[in-house]
């Protein structure tokens, strides 16, 4: 039998070779008749594929993409091309097919549907008379070319209209499951994950981290929540976003640098469930994807009454509604313009002092240096990927919610309860795996949740209690300290703003402007021409004010 | 008188072909059921080693020709005294083996009535069951005829499958020759 196999493959090297063994001592027969046709069958499966001695000389079978609108198909006789988009109406096989012939090169240039038999006669006739191939293998090239044609255009469909059914693919591995499930399991949660964060490669930026990544864990929960970043250019807003998205599970990602005015209307019904959003730029969304981001944050929803042409041509109205349930991050240079879309989102700012500078680059040397862990960093990715994937939303029930009053300063006080509400929610059901259930299934908060939604949402409250954005104040804050070293009624000009605080002109112009408008600073001499010189008109205390609402908050979780 | 190698097997064929489904078969009938064959799927026959008695001399002549009958050496019992002759396959389970054209060219007997069962071919020609459809994308090869034939009754062959089966497990040009012709072949399978 090695012989007749040897012998094959000599003979006939471009067909692949298997082998089915029958039991020791048993012949074909004998299995038809102790075992019938399912025996037989279960025999022929177990095939086994022979590697071929001699590597088959005939090029392999298939198409092959020469650019977008030309596909190759190689035969022993010559190279069939199809030109130009494959029909989408099902029902024909319409194309232009050049087939070049291997040696003389000649070229017959066709349009076929090769769903129209007489078509393909016709055009076998023609290249098997022309360049004299037997018209059999030329009509069997062609029915293989048929079929590769189908499965090609089958795909391209798939790929335009990707399936519902395919969400469930992403099954994760038992093994992979528990380790996530350990991993969630255990005590210090925070702690674990803010460790794995760091590992991930973000540097610095505690408390800010732990609350972005929060954030975008709630885009499969019942009440998702956004978060806005805002910072001065090259701060690091979005690295920070992006490195928290690179945490979650990619295939429930839309990352988005741009959003024309109408493109959220044209969503599919369901596209836009379950998945967290990155806006890159809130620069990049115009007026109307605003109002439609805003619309789907707070509705859930947004639908647009539009006009389609129905089969036969005629225009018929509908009411197209996409259905959103999404979390978000968004980084922004400027955050009081989108004031709208602001109240919606958690707003933190981005850690701008020289330490964390110092932080970053010693990190981007590291990595250069290779002195990363890159396998650590990868691991500490799919963990935490994998622990995304695993989470169940759960309601949950929040027994001390009336007990904690949120510090009255703060602006948009009724959207930022509910932040803070949806926040602690979200820290439950992180816990899910150590949390205790009421008879409904619902998880049930604990102290410690609303505790750690405290620290952690602490800064964000602060933003929304201070007029000053993150930048602003941090930079009034280096300027008071400025001030005060110089003697508090010394006056100061922009030059020496700007070379003590290491910013830009035009920085520096604007952030003087923003603080004589809100009256923090006052021009106290000089005239336009010769510029003026300013002084502080208010020294606010931020530092108290800080203190003040933390003693507060923590008095009354301590009560609790 | 038949002259044509071709109108011979034919006749010989017919004749063994109702051969098996004659009444006194029973024997050749109780061993296809014992192997769990059908007479029609298989195109089994029975030769039964008389098909020349009481025959005329030119269709001794024709059987001798091709083979199927071997002059034994000694002389019968009959007035005169005409030589005896041997059969290919005596009291044999019989399958016709094809041409390209589907005509039987060959004969594969097991004989059924010994004390082992013994096969045996009449020559080198042909294909059991028959010559692959051009159209066959796999093709199963087997050792034996007997196994082709299992493969046959048990149905599992899809449109395009088909089923050849070698000559006592060697390959041999007729084979060859005719994979060689299967454009469409994609996969060959051989049950050892």
């Amino acid at each position: 039998m090695k012989n007749n196999i040897e012998t094959l493959q000599l003979l006939i090297p471009n067909v692949e070779l298997r082998t089915v063994d029958l039991p020791q001592d048993h012949s074909l027969n004998d299995m038809w008749l102790s075992y019938g046709v399912e025996g037989i069958n279960k025999l022929l499966a177990e095939q086994k594929i022979i590697e071929s001695l001699y590597p088959s000389k005939v090029k392999k079978v298939g198409l092959k993409q020469i650019n977008e609108g030309k596909l190759a198909y190689e035969t022993n006789s010559g190279t069939y091309y199809v030109l130009g988009d494959l029909s989408t109406d099902l029902s024909t096989l319409k194309a232009s097919l050049h087939f070049e012939e291997q040696h003389s090169k000649r070229k017959h240039r066709n349009k076929i549907d090769l769903y129209d038999r007489g078509h393909v006669l016709n055009f076998a006739k023609t290249i098997s008379e022309a360049e004299h191939i037997d018209i059999n293998e030329i009509e069997s090239d062609l029915l293989k070319l048929t079929d590769l044609l189908e499965a090609h255009r089958e795909k391209e469909y798939e790929a335009l209209n990707p399936n519902k059914s395919k969400k469930n693919t992403n099954v994760l591995p038992p093994e992979k499951e528990r380790e996530a499930q350990t991993f969630l399991s255990q005590p210090d949660l925070f702690e674990n994950i803010d460790k794995l964060i760091e590992t991930s490669g973000i540097v610095g930026e505690t408390s800010n981290r732990k609350l972005v990544f929060i954030i975008a864990s709630t885009y499969k929960m019942l009440n998702p929540l956004h978060a806005l970043v805002q910072g001065t250019s090259g701060s690091g807003k979005t690295h920070l976003i992006n490195a928290i998205a690179s945490l979650m599970p990619p295939e429930d990602i839309l990352n988005m640098t741009r959003v024309t005015s109408k493109s959220f209307y044209h969503y599919s019904k369901d596209e836009l469930i379950n998945k967290l959003v990155l806006i890159q730029d809130m620069d990049g969304l115009d007026e109307e994807a605003k109002y439609a981001f805003r619309e789907m944050q707070s509705a859930g929803q947004v639908s647009s009454s539009t006009t389609y042409k129905d089969k036969f041509g005629n225009l018929q109205s509908t009411v197209k509604t996409v259905n959103a349930s999404f979390a978000s991050l968004s980084a922004t240079t400027h955050a009081e313009i989108y004031y709208d879309n602001m109240s919606r989102s958690i707003v933190l700012g981005i850690d701008e002092s020289p330490e964390q500078t110092q932080r970053i680059i010693q990190q981007q040397n590291k990595k250069l240096a290779g002195l990363t862990d890159e396998v650590a960093t990868r691991k500490a990715k799919e963990l935490l990927q994998n622990c995304m994937r695993i989470l169940k939303p759960y309601e949950v029930v929040n027994r001390y919610a009336d007990k904690i009053q949120l510090p009255v300063e703060a602006k948009m006080l009724r959207r930022l309860n509910n932040h803070y509400q949806s926040f602690v929610s979200q820290i439950t059901i992180l816990h899910q795996y150590q949390r205790q259930k009421d008879e409904q299934g619902r998880l049930i908060a604990t102290v410690e949740d609303l505790k750690l939604a405290c620290e952690i949402l602490f800064d964000a409250i602060m933003w929304k209690i201070d007029e000053l954005d993150s930048s602003l104040r941090q930079v009034f804050e280096q300027l008071k300290d400025y001030v005060r070293k110089q003697g508090n009624a010394q006056p100061f000009t922009a030059r020496e703003i700007r070379q003590k605080l290491n910013l830009s002109k035009s920085q520096c112009f604007r952030y003087i402007e923003e603080l004589k408008k809100l009256e923090y600073i006052q021009a106290s001499e000089g005239t336009a021409n010769r510029g003026f010189r300013y002084t502080i008109a208010y020294f606010d205390n931020m530092q108290m004010t800080r203190e003040k609402v933390k003693t507060n908050l923590m008095e009354q979780l301590s009560r609790l | 008188m038949i002259n044509n190698r071709i109108e011979i097997f034919k006749t010989i064929h017919t004749s063994m072909s109702n051969g098996i489904r004659a009444g006194k078969s029973k024997e050749a009938r109780k061993w296809m059921e014992q192997k769990g064959l059908s007479i029609d799927l298989t195109h089994a026959c029975f030769n039964s080693g008389q098909m020349h008695h009481r025959r005329e001399e030119s269709f001794i002549e024709a059987l001798k020709s091709v083979g199927f009958l071997k002059e034994n050496g000694i002389n019968g019992k009959k007035e005169g005294n005409p030589p005896a002759y041997t059969s290919f396959g005596k009291e044999a389970i019989v399958f016709p083996l094809r041409n390209e054209n589907n005509e039987v060219v060959n004969f594969h007997a097991i004989r059924i009535n010994m004390e082992k069962e013994t096969t045996e071919y009449l020559n080198y020609k042909g294909l059991y069951p028959c010559y692959p459809s051009p159209q066959t994308t796999k093709l199963y090869i087997t050792n034996t005829i007997l196994e082709a034939a299992t493969l046959i009754e048990s149905r599992v062959m899809d449109n395009r499958d088909a089923v050849i089966s070698l000559h006592n497990g060697v390959i041999e040009e007729v084979h060859y020759l005719a994979i060689k012709e299967l454009k469409q072949l994609e996969t060959i399978i051989l049950i050892k």
